[in-house]
């Protein structure tokens, strides 16, 4: 169960979040000028990122507001979370 | 045989409350204070359980958690509970316990002549002897599992309340014994919000027993004192009988507290265990040490005790186990079990494998004349159901070997030390990987990955100085982290101790004659897996410490190998000729002894608390007539409304046939509603839905279809502009919540420049649609603000009023193909109204109908409900909807309806059918073939998604999807039934029933 | 039509009149539920002055922080989100401060919307209040972290609720219509081992409001 730290409330616990999957990507401006394989790439092609992932989270049952997750799918460490339309913070290592 | 291996004074029990308990049976008496363990040896009860695999007799070896023999079954019918460590079961009065594993007694188990056959079982035996021929091992498991089994699963609902609780702290302490009682102290001293879980009854865990006096006085009493002043702190929370037995992410611990176990009686509603839910700051982990035996012949014997366990019964319960007694140990630690046994009047020798133990402790014993015998082993154990003799073997100079026999001794006990491993079970839990300290021989916390720390002997202290030190430290340290640090922390209880001699690593104690060949040495006892065992699997080739575990068992049982696991890994790696630190340790899992199913499940069950039954205002009306409801996701709607003698077809065929010719009145308010408000409202309806809806007038409705990006049908609805900005958006019962949110992502993700806001008014409106040809007539006795004439209120628009004197929504919508409206009033006052409508709706012979007359009603019409006839595959153009798909705009998912898979002319279509014979009703989901054949498989075409008996039609209609559908119109289908009779169908349009629409639009 | 149209809220059917502790037992939990509130939701911008005027003007009370409640005058503003308010009020001349808002909104890009049957109110108060709750919610509801003057949204066992703090041994929670009556059973379960008492609270007229 993780704990997620909302931009806005603040830390709260996983139950109250639901999953947006993977962030950062943006709808094509004009999806009718799109050749099959462009657009499929839009549609189906993620990354399934071992390792530190960009992601989306909402606080459906807080603010529901939408925003975004640093997160390492392997061992769940969350390293920053930011908000809708703002890039992560620079990795500190 | 009444308690006759008491000690008259002393220990932790009250003399003054005997409880009487069975056992197997038997009637014994044991004191308040008591485990089940403590008094069966009080009552001198040496066998007590039956091995997993030989069912070699087996007796109690150890004082907690990690006893891996004395497992019972506690209680009987829906409250029993199967395995249970005898070890950690309180006695009460009545108690009934029984030995798992052993069948028709513990004392005459007809399963022991596997034992005599037992060398026919090695490691693996089940794999290599059952697995052939295959088809065999369904007959070989039953047998096998019947053989095998750890106690019996009751076959009655649990009567019992489990609870479930959510908690938070700066600072969690699992255990507490010296150090974590130590940490607990500083930590709230530091101010910090502190959880104390303790698995055990009482809190002190080795001080409980402990020779060493604190601060002058019996460890006992600092153990007070330090209660004391954690009770005294409102912001410490105190969990005895209280199990930390999960670690997981993000500091969340699981602990199942045992409530009332161990009292006879309980106050009502209190619950039998309760699971709490922990998110911790910092975690400090004082879950102490466990002591490892030795292996070696006939190990298992009953007699055959860890020597902590021998010191924890004596002082603790006041239980003297033994009348003769050896102590058998590789350290320093066993000695002063010896010293226990001494002051309790027993005599005993130490064979210690050390040969020149010496220091402070060896010369205690001297002082006391206990015979110490110096680089000397035992080398088998003699008693099947209770030990009398140990033999002794002299080791040669390189400690490898029996140089020659030394004799034998005889005792009923043996106590024995391999040494300490702390328990790192939840430290591993945690991600983190324990480390191998070679010269404490043992594994040893590593690096934190979450926010904890290990202290005392569970990071490898194995003095009570350096374990009080450790504790302080952490407990401080913790609560700083966790951003308390404010008063000076109390101080270290004075004590006097004096360092150990070093111990001397024993993973396999030498033996006359190799593994295999004379006595079992045991390494795991609950799954009975030997040395010879793990031997085997490294000579068959087994490398990897988490293959070898699965193919001996070692460590597979509801212990996990807290006692046999360390050994195991020692003998694999010295097969292998690796280092322990190389081989490694297998995983450490969740749970750490075993939870019932019971904490898991909580209160969460039953129809009232296993998922919400969400309600609508008018749920009370349904009950009180009769309806008969069906579960719409959470919600409850009325399926339909039988009256006397009346099944399902029939009350629907009297509802359809009421709605068609008069009126029927369906309660809608679970449709899913939002608000969409906003100057870019209609842009983001264009950009969500597949048709255009700026030109939509103010006070008009218009159908929508909403896809997903992938271009497939995700929900649909009408919705209505009842403002300039202002749009009333409904939705599917199921899709609401989705729809909601999906609709919100896109406006804060995609398109945060529009300028709209959304908001749920589902459950403000209550709704009720009522629909047919006098239904103009019934609502215009109730509204007298609305006119309801066709020119004036035309179909699909919308108007505000007053229904019987509550201010409404109307809406001129219909989804039967009738006459209908569908009034919205606040749902505070939706049984108000409901109660007038019906009231006025007496001379029209209204009737209410519920979810499978307006299915029927809609599937005559041919409109689809997205969810039972789309699937998630389905496209607009598969429905036939293209008209509602807008070739001027972009909308989310039209991109997809042009990629080639959606453009093939062989995607499934939405059709009608008609069975060729008009009684017959397709089952819906039946899948549908062109030629009916013997030749299998039989290409499919596609399936029925909707299926009804029309009585307005007389004959049955049904929709479904077929590949091609709408080019093969009055072809035929067929559809295999589960009775194995085929049904014939011919192609048809969709809708079957006024395909004009005359009859809503008058 | 003359006669008065009669509410009833989410909780009808509930027996409000049970009295579960004999007067010798003390109640560890004492449940009620407040339906005399209306509730509306509200959208806007903090940073836009005519929104926070408007509100200031019309009501009197100040626009909260995220996850806090100001209150005065009959009306209390809880901030749910950070552009999202619960304005919940009880006051006599709520009719006209809806339409005073309504009037005052226009003129930005704000919006008013009903909610007065969408959701209720369930007082849960006593000395094991915060237990009570801490059976359902994730939340941390330890004074330290949750004084009154705060709320929060979260889960409640498996219902979406609004909770208010309002003092030490007192807490609001708002639940949806449709999910009130299982919370409520829910509440009166969990609150059982502390002894439970049901407060028939004078349920006053919910006006009709507008449609």
């Amino acid at each position: 169960m993780l704990l997620i730290e909302c931009p806005w409330c603040g830390p709260r616990d996983q139950t109250e979040f639901s999953y947006g999957g993977e962030a950062h990507i943006v709808r094509p401006v004009r999806p009718d000028t799109l050749s099959d394989a462009e657009w499929a790439d839009y549609l189906f092609m993620r990354t399934n990122t071992q390792g530190r992932f960009r992601e989306q989270w909402c606080h459906v049952h807080g603010c529901r507001r939408w925003f975004n997750v640093e997160r390492d799918t392997v061992s769940y460490r969350i390293d920053s979370v930011y908000k809708v339309g703002e890039m992560p913070p620079e990795p500190k290592e | 045989m009444t308690q006759s291996f008491r000690v008259p004074s002393g220990g932790r029990i009250d003399r003054s409350k005997p409880v009487g308990f069975d056992f197997n049976g038997q009637r014994y008496e044991g004191y308040c204070g008591d485990t089940l363990a403590s008094a069966l040896l009080a009552n001198g009860v040496r066998v007590v359980a039956r091995s997993y695999k030989y069912h070699r007799p087996r007796g109690v070896m150890a004082a907690g958690a990690e006893e891996p023999n004395a497992l019972v079954q506690v209680g009987s019918g829906a409250t029993t509970i199967p395995n249970l460590r005898a070890t950690q079961t309180e006695i009460v009065d009545g108690m009934q316990a029984v030995s798992m594993n052993c069948w028709p007694s513990v004392d005459n188990d007809i399963g022991t002549v596997t034992g005599a056959f037992a060398r026919m079982l090695p490691a693996g035996f089940y794999y290599k002897t059952f697995m052939w021929p295959p088809q065999m091992w369904m007959k070989y498991e039953h047998v096998i599992r019947k053989a095998a089994g750890f106690g019996t699963a009751p076959t009655v609902a649990d009567p019992d309340r489990y609870d479930k609780v959510n908690a938070h702290c700066d600072v969690l302490v699992v255990g507490a014994g010296p150090a974590g009682l130590a940490a607990a102290l500083s930590a709230a001293a530091s101010g910090a919000r502190v959880i104390v879980a303790d698995e055990q009854s009482e809190f002190g865990g080795s001080l409980l027993h402990s020779r060493t006096p604190l601060d002058d006085a019996p460890a006992t009493e600092w153990v007070e004192k330090a209660l004391r002043a954690l009770r005294d702190n409102a912001d410490v929370t105190l969990l005895p009988r209280s199990t930390v037995y999960g670690y997981f992410d993000h500091n969340f611990l699981t602990i199942a507290e045992r409530v009332t176990d161990h009292l006879a009686a309980a106050a009502p509603n209190i619950p039998r265990e309760r699971l709490w839910r922990v998110r911790a700051k910092r975690v400090v982990l004082a879950t102490g040490a466990i002591e490892r035996p030795l292996v070696f012949p006939n190990n298992d014997r009953p007699g055959v005790m860890l020597a902590s366990a021998v010191s924890v019964y004596i002082n603790r319960y006041a239980v003297t186990p033994a009348m003769r007694a050896v102590v058998f140990t590789n350290n320093d630690s066993a000695y002063s079990t010896a010293l226990d046994l001494a002051d309790a009047g027993v005599p005993v020798s130490v064979v210690d494998a050390r040969t020149n133990p010496g220091g402070h402790c060896f010369e205690a014993l001297q002082q006391r004349g206990i015979e110490v015998l110096p680089g000397c082993v035992v080398t088998n154990v003699r008693g099947t159901k209770r030990i009398s003799v140990v033999e002794i073997g002299r080791l040669n100079g390189a400690g490898d070997a029996i140089a020659a026999p030394s004799g034998s001794l005889g005792c009923d006990v043996l106590a024995m030390s391999g040494g300490w491993s702390p328990a790192v079970h939840l430290h591993a839990q945690s991600g983190a990987r324990p480390r191998f300290d070679a010269d404490a021989a043992c594994f040893v916390p590593g690096e934190s990955v979450q926010a904890e720390c290990s202290v005392g002997a569970a990071n490898g202290a194995m003095s009570l100085t350096e374990c009080f030190a450790q504790g302080f430290a952490g407990g401080v340290a913790a609560a700083k982290a966790a951003g308390r640090s404010s008063a000076v922390p109390p101080k270290l209880p004075k004590l006097d101790e004096s360092a150990e001699a070093a111990m001397q690593p024993l993973w396999l104690v030498p033996s006359l004659t190799p593994p295999g060949r004379g006595a079992k040495q045991f390494v795991d006892y609950q799954n009975d897996t030997t040395a010879a065992d793990i031997q085997l699997a490294a000579r068959e080739g087994y490398r990897s410490i988490e293959h070898v575990k699965r193919y001996t068992a070692l460590g597979f049982g509801t212990d996990q190998g807290k006692l046999g696991n360390i050994n195991g890994m020692a003998i694999l790696a010295a097969s292998l000729g690796n280092s322990i630190a190389a081989t490694g340790t297998t995983t450490f899992r969740p749970a750490y002894t075993p939870v019932t199913f019971g904490t898991i499940a909580g209160r969460d069950l039953g129809a009232e608390r296993f998922d919400p039954v969400r309600k609508t205002a008018l749920h009370g009306w349904h009950v009180e007539h009769g309806a008969e409801f069906e579960n719409v996701g959470q919600w409850k709607r009325p399926w339909y409304y039988p009256q006397s003698g009346e099944d399902i077809r029939a009350a629907v065929n009297r509802e359809c046939l009421a709605t068609r010719n008069s009126i029927g009145i369906l309660d809608a308010s679970t449709l899913g509603k939002i608000d969409v408000y906003g100057p870019d409202a209609a842009e983001f309806l264009n950009r969500i839905y597949t048709n255009a809806w700026s030109k939509l007038e103010v006070g008009r409705c218009r159908y929508g279809l909403m896809l997903g990006e992938d271009g497939m049908v995700m929900d649909d609805g009408v919705s209505a502009r009842i403002g300039e900005h202002h749009y009333y958006m409904t939705t599917t019962t199921g899709g609401a919540a989705h729809v909601m949110g999906w609709m919100e992502r896109w406006l804060q993700t995609e398109w945060p420049e529009l300028k709209v806001y959304l908001t749920s008014v589902t459950d403000q409106w209550a709704v009720m649609s009522i629909a047919g040809p006098k239904s103009r007539s019934l609502i215009s006795e109730l509204c007298d603000d609305i006119d309801f004439a066709s020119s004036a209120f035309p179909f699909m628009s919308f108007r505000r009023g007053t229904v019987a004197g509550v201010p409404a929504r109307v809406f001129r919508i219909s989804f039967s193909g009738e006459l209908a409206f569908e009034i919205n009033v606040p749902a505070n006052f939706g049984r108000y109204v409901w109660d007038k409508v019906m009231a006025a709706g007496q001379p029209y012979g209204i009737t209410p109908y519920g979810t499978e007359t307006m299915h029927v009603l809609r599937a005559e019409k041919g409109y689809v409900i997205v969810g039972q006839d789309t699937d998630g595959s389905v496209t607009p153009i598969d429905l036939g909807m293209d008209w509602i798909v807008s070739k001027n705009k972009d909308f989310i998912g039209k991109r997809s309806l042009s990629r080639s898979d959606c453009v093939r002319d062989n995607r499934k279509q939405l059709v009608g059918l008609l069975t060729d014979d008009p009684a017959e009703v397709l089952p819906e989901g039946a899948q549908l073939v062109n030629e009916p054949s013997d030749q299998y498989p039989v290409p499919m075409v596609g399936h029925v998604t909707s299926s009804y008996y029309s009585a307005c039609l007389g004959r049955s209609i049904a929709l479904a999807v077929v590949k091609g559908g709408r080019s093969r119109m009055q072809g035929k289908v067929y559809a295999a039934l589960l009775d194995g009779r085929t049904l014939s169908a011919t192609i048809a349009g969709p809708v079957f029933y006024d395909a004009e629409g005359a009859r809503q639009n008058v | 039509m003359s006669e008065m149209p009669q509410a009833q809220t989410p909780l009808v059917e509930i027996d409000m009149a049970r009295d579960r502790l004999t007067a010798a037992e003390q109640a560890g939990v004492v449940l009620a539920e407040r339906g005399d509130y209306r509730h509306h939701n509200l959208r806007g911008d903090a940073s836009d002055a005519i929104f926070s005027e408007a509100i200031k003007t019309v009501l009197g009370v100040d626009l909260p922080a995220l996850n806090r409640f100001t209150s005065g005058e009959g009306h209390t503003l809880l901030g749910l989100g950070p552009d999202e308010w619960l304005w919940m009020t009880s006051a006599e001349n709520a009719d006209a401060a809806v339409a005073a808002l309504d009037a005052a909104l226009v003129k930005t890009f704000a919006t008013l919307t009903d909610l007065s049957s969408a959701q209720t109110v369930i007082e849960v108060q006593g000395p094991h209040a915060g237990d009570v709750l801490g059976k359902g919610t994730p939340f941390d509801l330890h004074a330290r972290e949750f004084p009154p003057g705060t709320c929060t949204q979260s889960v409640l066992a498996k219902a979406a609720v609004v909770i208010q703090r309002i003092d030490a041994a007192a807490f609001h929670v708002i639940v949806r219509r449709s999910f009130a009556d299982y919370l409520w059973r829910w509440l009166e379960d969990a609150a059982s081992e502390y002894g439970c008492r049901i407060e028939a609270a004078e349920r006053r007229q919910n006006r009709a409001g507008t449609s």
